[in-house]
């Protein structure tokens, strides 16, 4: 009876695990192509602005990025650059297979790892496949292949550090170790702290705000050692900002199609309401938790997403929200609340869809349904006329749906900040 | 927090699990993970960085005996060459040459890109010489005492040069053979119109109407994404062209004198009456226009017929440049 009984955990475990290699296969399939389709514009662009950086050219001025072959240079971070100067030593395409490389490997370890810090992975039966086995290595699939984290692999964005280094902070105790962590990740991309840092702030965790806010300081400002006139330098830097997101290549009008920000009205009125109305109800819920220990997941979701919403981001920033997602469904999945275990399953279940699939749709309603476009920007991008925000609309709609969920559902983990 | 062992919940605070007795494990990283994590990163990159390093420490440095082993015809004999239309070297550079005689060819082509067309007849009426390869870095080096380049080797094409860049070394290597009594006045180096470009790149009046420029088969004849290993390969080491120019598709992209018309409408107007800026009297911007496509992207960009610009003052690394010899422009 126990051999006939191993017989079957071991026939079951072949099956289960041969779905799981099938499922690698695909994922590595599709890194490959993410990979070999003209990968990394965003690296591209980092490690020009470095090369020039290194050669102490004014690297705000395009002609000097001779790698990079858009006709605006874009918003760096100079502080931001100093993570690329290792790269230097590699010619441009070996550094990029490297830096596509290490992301891979932070997205597979940020996904482990929040499995872990959460205590799902606890329940995850690696020799006896269940249900949580199941769910940990279909989710990996899902966060490998959605198309933020596709998009940030492929375009060799930061979001990945921004993730990897928040979930470091929650996972350290030392508040020193916390405020580099929170500082490095400011570095990388201060606006997906637009919400999370007032947060640490009305939580009480003044020493990590102000420590963190050094270390940004401190790295922001290496170019002065390289011989850089730092006010000079910052200044160029807010002017490209105005320059872009006014007008430039990362305003609603001239490319939309993957933004995520609440931006998409043709009356400038209606965007600054909603973006008021996303800040307001996030101070409110800030006024809620003041004095509970921790940021609950639900409150840490809320948070990502609404700064999504209210600040200049594009889908692949949102890899950050696609896994708390993940986690919280799989927490819905456990408590067998189905309803919102679906709904937040289709929320992934969009992200699953290919960009150029979403794009297509986007373009073909923009071109056909007239009166859409006269009310939301349809923005020109590559061989489409007409692309309308479904990405943003998308993100408002889970916006407002994890506000349903922070109200609604307890939250199922605490994500600790007490030394 | 739940005991590993036997699953019992605890407090965080709790050390040790109150039924089993086994010590709790916190879902926390230690410093220790931390600094072995962080130390495992930065050995992948210092590995990493040594072998590809060592990879490209292969490639040699320029030798000076390659510069002295040049053959360097005296004044005289350059000058009678240019009344011959003969082939040429530039002398102390080691710079070839090659003559392209006068003609009429159809310019452009119905089946590219919206800049290609229309087709339309286009009458060199003035031969030149054009540069037998793209201009090598180690021949830049000679005029201006420096290299740009991204792919550094000394029979590479130089790269990351703007087409002020280009315009200067002409204006440099021009004064030189004028000193040097080897330019009659009424002669000077420059980069080519784009009517030039695109008749020598056809192969000139011994045309056989390929597709890229020697051949149809691209791989005969070019450097690009497929098959350069994605850097600049030396240069002449594809088959030439009817005329006996290399590398006019692929290895690096080559600039020419003309501004750009991007949008492409008045692409069918480019003459070879050069005026004020430009072959095309039609083109508004300031765009220089380059050919030829290079060693980083696909086939379709190395036709013959295939055209780009950027803003003259951009450096690019896959943008070169080839020189040549002609009349000067009134």
């Amino acid at each position: 009876m126990t051999a006939e009984n191993d017989r079957k955990e071991s026939v079951k475990r072949l099956f289960f695990y041969t779905g799981v290699f099938f499922l690698l296969v695909l994922c590595v399939v599709r890194m490959h192509q993410a990979y070999a389709n003209n990968m990394g514009i965003d690296f591209t662009l980092f490690f020009s602005c470095t090369y020039a950086a290194v050669r102490g050219q004014d690297f705000f001025d395009v002609k000097n990025l001779v790698f990079y072959e858009w006709e605006e240079s874009l918003m760096v971070l100079p502080g931001l650059l100093i993570f690329y100067i290792p790269y230097m030593f590699l010619d441009i395409h070996s550094a990029r297979l490297l830096y596509f490389l290490l992301s891979l490997s932070a997205s597979v370890f940020v996904y482990v790892w929040v499995f872990k810090l959460s205590g799902l992975l606890k329940k995850v039966d690696f020799r006896n496949p269940n249900l949580n086995t199941l769910m940990f290595f279909a989710g990996g699939f899902i966060f490998l292949n959605s198309s933020p984290q596709l998009m940030c692999q492929r375009n060799g964005q930061v979001g990945i550090w921004v993730l990897l280094l928040i979930l470091l902070f929650f996972s350290v105790k030392n508040r020193y170790s916390r405020s580099v962590f929170f500082g490095l990740a400011t570095v990388f991309k201060y606006s997906m702290m637009t919400f999370f840092a007032p947060l640490l702030f009305l939580k009480k965790q003044y020493f990590i705000c102000f420590a963190a806010f050094a270390v940004f300081l401190l790295v922001c400002m290496w170019p002065a050692f390289a011989g850089y006139n730092i006010i000079d330098l910052y200044l160029r830097y807010i002017d490209v900002i105005r320059n872009t997101i006014g007008g430039g290549c990362n305003s609603f009008e001239l490319a939309g199609h993957d933004m995520l920000q609440f931006g998409f009205f043709r009356i400038s009125f209606l965007n600054v309401l909603g973006k008021l109305f996303f800040a307001a109800v996030m101070l409110y819920i800030f006024w809620r938790e003041r004095d509970k220990e921790g940021i609950g997941l639900n409150l840490l979701l809320l948070v990502f997403c609404f700064t999504m919403l209210v600040s200049y981001h594009r889908l692949y920033d949102n890899i950050i929200v696609v896994l708390l997602l993940l986690v919280k469904t799989n927490f819905l999945i456990l408590k067998k609340n189905w309803l919102n275990a679906l709904i937040c399953g289709a929320f992934l279940g969009f992200y699953m869809i290919p960009v150029s699939w979403v794009l297509k749709t986007a373009d073909y309603s923009g071109n056909n349904v007239p009166w859409l476009s006269q009310i939301f920007y349809a923005s020109p991008y590559a061989q489409f006329s007409a692309v309308l925000p479904i990405i943003a609309w998308s993100q408002t709609a889970l916006g407002l749906y994890l506000l349903y969920l922070y109200f609604k559902t307890e939250d199922d983990y605490t994500f600790k900040l007490e030394d | 927090m739940a005991c590993n062992k036997c699953n019992e919940e605890h407090r965080e605070t709790a050390k040790f699990c109150d039924n089993c007795g086994t010590r709790l494990e916190k879902n926390r990283m230690n410093l220790k993970t931390i600094i072995a994590l962080a130390v495992c990163l930065s050995a992948f990159i210092i590995v990493m960085t040594v072998v590809i390093r060592k990879a490209n420490s292969k490639l040699k440095p320029c030798r000076s005996e390659e510069k002295n082993s040049l053959t360097e015809p005296s004044g005289k004999v350059f000058l009678t060459s240019l009344v011959k239309h003969q082939n040429r070297i530039i002398s102390g550079l080691g710079m070839k040459l090659i003559y392209v005689a006068p003609g009429t060819f159809q310019m452009g082509s119905n089946d590219g890109e919206s800049d290609e067309k229309p087709v339309h007849e286009v009458t060199i009426s003035k031969g030149f010489w054009i540069g037998k390869y793209e201009l090598t870095q180690r021949e830049y080096q000679l005029i201006t005492e420096t290299n740009p380049s991204y792919y550094k080797g000394c029979g590479k094409p130089v790269e990351c040069v703007s087409w002020n860049d280009a315009i200067k070394f002409c204006k440099k290597l021009t004064e030189r053979e004028h000193r040097a009594g080897r330019l009659p006045t009424g002669y000077e180096y420059r980069l080519p119109t784009e009517a030039e470009w695109e008749y020598a790149a056809h192969g000139g009046n011994k045309s056989k109407g390929y597709k890229y420029s020697g051949s149809n088969n691209i791989d005969k004849v070019a450097w690009y994404g497929s098959n350069s290993g994605k850097q600049t390969r030396d240069v002449g080491t594809k088959s030439a062209n009817e005329l006996g120019i290399h590398d006019m598709s692929g290895n690096v992209w080559e600039w020419c004198l003309d501004t750009c018309n991007k949008s492409g409408v008045v692409a069918g107007l480019a003459t070879d009456t050069y005026k004020n800026g430009m072959t095309d009297p039609l083109c508004t911007n300031s765009y220089r226009t380059f050919r030829g496509g290079g060693w980083y992207r696909d086939a379709r960009l190395c036709r013959v017929t295939n055209r780009a610009g950027n803003s003259p003052d951009r450096k690019l690394y896959y943008l070169g440049f080839r020189i040549v010899l002609g009349q000067k422009f009134k």
